[in-house]
């Protein structure tokens, strides 16, 4: 717990050095936003280590868990981002991917504790498989809605006309609507490949494909909203403004009710007991 | 002690004190400089960099005697220039010390400039610079002073947004097309009508290497003109032509002498029905070519001259409101530099002492190799040469460095009293 609560506090520093890399364009807090993000991810890895998984010859995997994957994958991602072709755009995509980060790993200090846990038969891997591919769905998701949040941050201050001191700490738009499609598509073939095991998955388990719960529910209707973005962002059916906007409503919508149905149904979702 | 260290003095004229007229009189060709730096050495002058561009000539030096080379500098410049001291004393400025060291870092940082933070001043420092140390005309000082310049002026362009932001119109232009597009070498623009502003902007699009260019224009000739000056491979249309290629098109630059409104929202959104990608719309004619309300579409960023008049001034108010913070870099690595300058002021305390040790142990061995030792061949005594030195080396290790750290505080006045009593101890 302790260890947890150390990465949450580097990741509200590394949030605080993001922005300021941002504000005060000095690369000295990018290096230092780079080094945070290296020792948060050393200790993400520990506490993943420490976490305990096998108990008593079976998988118990607790809420906290999902928490603690979608950090890991949006961590990763980040530092991913500072040695690939998006690292001339680092410093203004880290500046909202971490804080970003930052706000669900502090919300997942409020499940660390949470006693509700779902058992995974030891002797059916694809669960873990199934579990990987939907949370990278939902961590890529997340990426297509910062880039769509910096696009539309970007097009305000271009259509404002003020000074060029704000905006040349940005990537330019076509770079973010850029990584807004390739998020979505990524985020679209994760989903699908995810629900896909987990059809597999129920028919092997149970012999039926769909149980109707509130979480496949949410599922189809999460992989419904990335569809219909993926084909809009594929056509040209609208500009890439209004793609960021109808991206970030999304998201939005999305992520309530993701939180919402977590705190109100207490049984059966997700097979929480 | 004091007289024996080098002072660092300089004097110069710029943009500021002389008209051209004056500093054209100053700027020597090689030949010329290297007969004057010759000169200078024979003067008591130690090192010396000269710099001249085109705003400014200065002369930075190294001399035990700083007032009298400073008279010397300026008798050589009267001498070689051909001047009347009377002429051109009035627009000289001498520095000396703090003063010479702080200009220096000023100059290569561009505060000095005309154009605060310019990017050419450094390269030029560096290329004079370059050329002293080739003709052996730098020394200790001056190579440590110029390499804090170039580092000071270095932090100050990345650490402040002194040169960030750009001043001319047609820059500011391109540079917003950069925050818009990813790689301007995939994207197309439509000049339509002519101008100077306009041509200038097409000119610095196709110098960023911009994929594709469309000229329209009322007069074929003028078009042909543009075509030939900026881009031979241009594909030149009609005016009518204009909403066909519109679509296609990710940059306007429009610069036509019409009265009305050549681009109006409703033909902008038709225009724009089917495509995804924005567009730049950079409206330089008065009266305004593009109906205003155009900005308004989503994904249209329309720039009049006055919108990239207001960034330009906008940009230079950037810049003039980072002098202050430059200024205090200025100021701390000024300091960092003289600090390490006064350490130098231990330099001759240390040489001394060694070169009275030295004395005592050359006079012991000449003694004792005329009486006690005279039957020893020449390899053993140079072995006990050797010996003697070795001991006196490390017998002097502990407090020449004792001296080398009081030396990094010289300009304290209890480092001042330590020095003061090891020259009474030793006698010096």
């Amino acid at each position: 717990m302790i260890l947890l609560y150390i990465t949450v506090l580097l990741f509200i520093v590394a949030s605080l050095y993001s922005i300021l890399s941002i504000h005060k364009d000095m690369p000295k807090y990018i290096t230092v936003t780079k080094i945070l993000m290296g020792i948060i991810l050393l200790l993400l890895l520990v506490i993943g280590y420490l976490t305990p998984v096998y108990i008593a010859g079976v998988y118990k995997i607790h809420l906290f868990l999902f928490f603690y994957l979608i950090i890991l994958f949006l961590t990763i991602l980040t530092l991913y981002m500072g040695v690939s072709q998006w690292n001339s755009d680092y410093r203004s995509l880290s500046a909202i991917l971490i804080p970003l980060t930052t706000i669900v790993a502090i919300t997942s200090l409020f499940f660390a504790n949470s006693p509700r846990f779902m058992v995974i038969d030891p002797n059916n891997s694809i669960m873990v498989i199934h579990i990987v591919l939907a949370l990278l769905g939902e961590v890529l998701f997340f990426v297509a809605f910062a880039s769509s949040v910096l696009y539309i941050i970007v097009s305000w201050q271009l259509q404002k006309k003020s000074s060029m001191k704000f905006i040349n700490r940005f990537p330019s738009l076509t770079v973010l609507s850029k990584l807004t499609k390739f998020s979505l598509s990524r985020s679209l073939f994760f989903f699908t490949a995810g629900i896909i095991i987990g059809i597999i998955m129920l028919f092997e388990v149970y012999g039926n494909i769909s149980f109707g719960s509130p979480k496949e529910i949410l599922m189809y209707t999460a992989w419904t909203i990335i569809f219909i973005l993926w084909l809009v962002s594929r056509s040209h059916i609208t500009s890439n403004y209004y793609l960021s906007i109808m991206t970030i409503v999304s998201f939005l919508i999305l992520m309530i009710v993701f939180t919402a149905s977590n705190v109100v149904i207490t049984s059966g979702f997700h097979s929480f007991r | 002690m004091k007289e024996y260290i080098p002072q660092i003095g300089m004097v110069g004229m710029s943009h500021k004190t002389a008209p051209v007229e004056t500093r054209e009189c100053f700027a020597f060709d090689t030949q010329v400089l290297e007969s004057f730096l010759s000169n200078a050495k024979a003067n008591n002058i130690l090192e010396m960099v000269y710099i001249a561009t085109c705003n400014r000539m200065e002369l930075y030096f190294v001399s035990p005697h700083i007032e009298e080379a400073t008279q010397s500098v300026i008798h050589l410049l009267e001498q070689f220039a051909g001047l009347t001291r009377e002429y051109f004393e009035p627009v000289l400025y001498k520095k000396y010390h703090k003063e010479a060291v702080r200009h220096l870092l000023c100059v290569a940082s561009s505060l000095d400039s005309m154009v605060i933070g310019e990017n050419e001043i450094v390269g030029q420092v560096k290329d004079w610079y370059r050329w002293a140390t080739q003709h052996d005309t730098t020394g200790t000082i001056l190579n440590k002073l110029f390499h804090q310049a170039f580092r000071t002026a270095k932090r100050i362009r990345t650490e402040t947004e002194i040169a960030r932001n750009p001043l001319s119109i047609a820059f500011i232009a391109v540079e917003l097309a950069k925050k818009i597009f990813e790689d301007l070498s995939k994207q197309s623009v439509l000049l339509i009508g002519a101008g100077e502003m306009a041509e200038l902007i097409l000119k610095y699009l196709t110098k960023f290497k911009i994929g594709s260019v469309t000229l329209a224009n009322r007069s074929l000739h003028n078009a042909q003109r543009i075509a030939s000056e900026i881009n031979q491979d241009a594909t030149i249309i009609t005016l009518a032509e204009i909403m066909e290629t519109i679509p296609n098109v990710d940059i306007i630059i429009t610069s036509t002498g019409a009265h009305h409104y050549v681009l109006t929202k409703d033909m902008m959104q038709e225009a724009l029905k089917k495509r995804t990608q924005p567009v730049f719309l950079i409206d330089i004619a008065v009266p305004r070519n593009i109906d205003p309300a155009a900005g308004d579409i989503h994904d249209v960023f329309l720039y009049n001259i006055d919108d990239l008049k207001s960034i330009a001034d906008e940009n230079l108010k950037t810049r003039l409101n980072e002098t202050k913070l430059a200024y205090e870099m200025i100021d701390a690595d000024t300091e960092e530099f003289l600090h390490w300058y006064e350490s130098l002021q231990i330099v001759p305390l240390i040489a001394k002492i060694q070169e009275s040790f030295e004395t005592i142990r050359n006079n012991e061995l000449k003694k004792y190799r005329r009486r006690k030792l005279k039957h020893l061949e020449d390899d053993d005594f140079a072995i006990i040469e050797e010996l003697t030195r070795q001991i006196m080396t490390k017998t002097l290790h502990i407090p020449i460095s004792y001296l080398k750290e009081l030396g990094t505080n010289y300009h304290s006045k209890e480092a001042k009293e330590k020095s003061k009593l090891l020259q009474e101890i030793f006698k010096l």
